[in-house]
């Protein structure tokens, strides 16, 4: 079985996926984050709200990232050790959704560390004062979170560092929590 | 003013802004238009309230277009589109491309009105993944493209109202300027310009 | 020939199912027992991959039971097919036993999936599935069964 870097199954996923402009990406995303800060009352709820759409998004991103990969790269193995999972996030997810890659630093084997010097989400945003503690780019979390749940890893994402806050890169801490049992659920269960 | 102690920080404005050649993949925008979508309909009753509140989303992002174009286009020949069909082909050809990577299909004068005019699009972006569950009836999540579009005619004072229709399974998106649009033109017309 | 589809979630849940050739005492068009059947195939494809589980060797660097997706399940009358994502949906055909191999075919229908359902902005989640009342994979799906030889006999 021939070993292909992850970074080159990254680069060949791009070059086949269709693509878009990222302003009209970023503008969008604004628009949603926008409509969000004007529903709701305060900037944790928005927060909230941003994870909880991440975690949708993420649900349905891995399995396109799945059939994707696969067809791409077949000796790809499926993901044993989280340490994997982190280099295919950093590697091939971020580049096949959002033509970037990051960096990846494994702190132990349960947790790593993903850096971005950009961030296609919020390239014209600065978040202002008033708005103290809007983590703009929380949705990438929610996604981190929800891909990850589906096959059946729990874990927890939260940025250390984010740009639209003045840092000089967005840092997200990615700590796994366990792995899911497979199971039936209640609507099987239930007779 | 910044917050947080970041050392070699930039704000946003001295960050270059950019051509607008930077790429995110279709997915990647059909996955976050579909949260937008999803917010929206877990808010309304109707699908008229889904594509008016779709189409209001779109004008934010039009008029901030606008300006995105008008600032990278001054450096080279500041002009500034007064008259009607020179702004719908500015946003049929040079923004359509830029957005959508291609021209819009066409772009006709309708016979119905003297201040109606339909670009054809046969597959908005919006639509890419879309398929209407049978309860939604007549959904046209293009309504979007259509708030795009009049924020970009009305941020170039062009008043307006535009609509996403499907005619024959291809999306045209319907404009129709308000009163005040078609008198200036009609005074441009007997100035001669 | 190809006799029934059906698409399921990780916990069990039916998202979608479908006949393209009823069989003789088939429950077409009786809604309980329909549903009866819809557990029954779930039930089966679940305890056999349970029970292959435990049967299979260990992986003698992690210590953990090797995975083993359960593929085809013949019998002198059928076939079942089933193809399952990393994510947890379980795509299953039911055949004549002429019918070797669905697996290619089974990750085609889990492209179409990914494209029709998955990212369709006005198809709903549900609790972690997709509430799926979506002409376009059903009539895609179609399509592309109909093409598979073997399909009509």
């Amino acid at each position: 079985m021939s070993k292909v870097p992850l970074s080159r199954t990254g680069d060949i996923v791009w070059s086949r996926t269709s693509k878009t402009n990222s302003e009209l990406f970023t503008l969008t995303y604004g628009v949603l984050v926008a409509q969000l800060l004007r529903d709701f009352e305060g900037v944790e709820e928005v927060n909230r709200e941003l994870r909880r759409m991440g975690r949708n998004i993420g649900v349905r991103l891995i399995d396109e990232y799945l059939s994707k990969v696969s067809l791409a790269s077949p000796s790809t193995p499926p993901c044993t050790a989280f340490r994997q999972t982190g280099d295919s996030i950093a590697k091939v997810a971020f580049k096949m959704f959002l033509g970037i890659t990051c960096d990846i630093t494994h702190t132990t084997d349960k947790k790593f560390v993903l850096t971005l010097t950009e961030n296609p989400l919020s390239t014209f945003v600065e978040v202002p004062p008033s708005r103290e503690g809007l983590s703009y780019a929380e949705i990438l979390n929610g996604v981190i979170e929800g891909a990850l749940g589906a096959v059946s890893l729990r874990v927890k994402s939260k940025f250390m560092k984010q740009i639209e806050r003045g840092d000089d890169v967005t840092e997200i801490v990615v700590e796994m929590i366990e792995r899911i049992k497979d199971g039936v659920g209640e609507g099987y269960k239930d007779e | 003013m910044l917050h947080t102690s970041g050392t070699t920080q930039k704000h946003p404005l001295d960050r270059p802004i950019g051509k607008g050649k930077g790429e995110v993949s279709l997915s990647a925008f059909c996955l976050l238009y579909s949260e937008l979508v999803q917010y929206h309909q877990s808010r309304v009753e109707s699908i008229a309230d889904l594509e008016m509140n779709l189409n209001n989303s779109g004008v934010d992002v039009g008029i901030r277009i606008l300006e995105l174009y008008s600032h990278r286009e001054n450096g080279k020949s500041p002009k500034r589109e007064i008259r009607v069909l020179g702004i719908l082909q500015f946003l049929a050809t040079t923004m359509w491309k830029s957005l959508f990577g291609k021209n819009a299909d066409s772009l006709e004068k309708s016979v119905e009105g003297e201040n109606e005019y339909m670009i054809h699009e046969k597959d908005p972006i919006t639509n890419t993944f879309v398929s209407v569950p049978r309860d939604m009836g007549a959904v046209n999540v293009a309504a979007y493209i259509a708030g795009i579009i009049r924020g970009v005619l009305e941020g170039a004072n062009f008043p307006c109202e535009v609509t996403a229709h499907f005619v024959e399974e291809k999306t045209v998106f319907l404009v129709k300027f308000k009163k005040e649009v078609m008198q200036r033109e009609a005074a441009f017309e007997q100035a001669g310009r | 020939m190809i006799y029934s589809f059906y698409v399921y979630r990780r916990d069990g849940v039916c998202l979608f199912k479908t006949t393209y050739h009823s069989v003789d005492g088939d429950v077409e068009g009786d809604p309980e027992a329909e549903d009866e059947r819809e557990k029954l195939v779930f039930g089966m494809a679940f305890s056999l991959k349970e029970l292959i589980g435990q049967l299979s060797p260990m992986d003698g660097s992690t210590g953990q039971q090797i995975d083993c997706p359960l593929g085809t399940v013949k019998t002198k009358s059928s076939t079942m097919h089933t193809y399952e994502t990393l994510t947890g949906f379980r795509f299953i055909v039911y055949t004549d036993p002429s019918i070797n191999t669905m697996q290619h075919h089974l990750q085609a229908i889990y492209r179409i999936w990914v494209d029709k359902v998955v990212k369709s902005p006005l198809v709903k989640q549900k609790g972690g599935g997709y509430d799926i009342s979506d002409t376009e994979f059903e009539r895609q799906a179609k399509e592309y069964f109909e093409k598979v030889p073997g399909f009509q006999r």
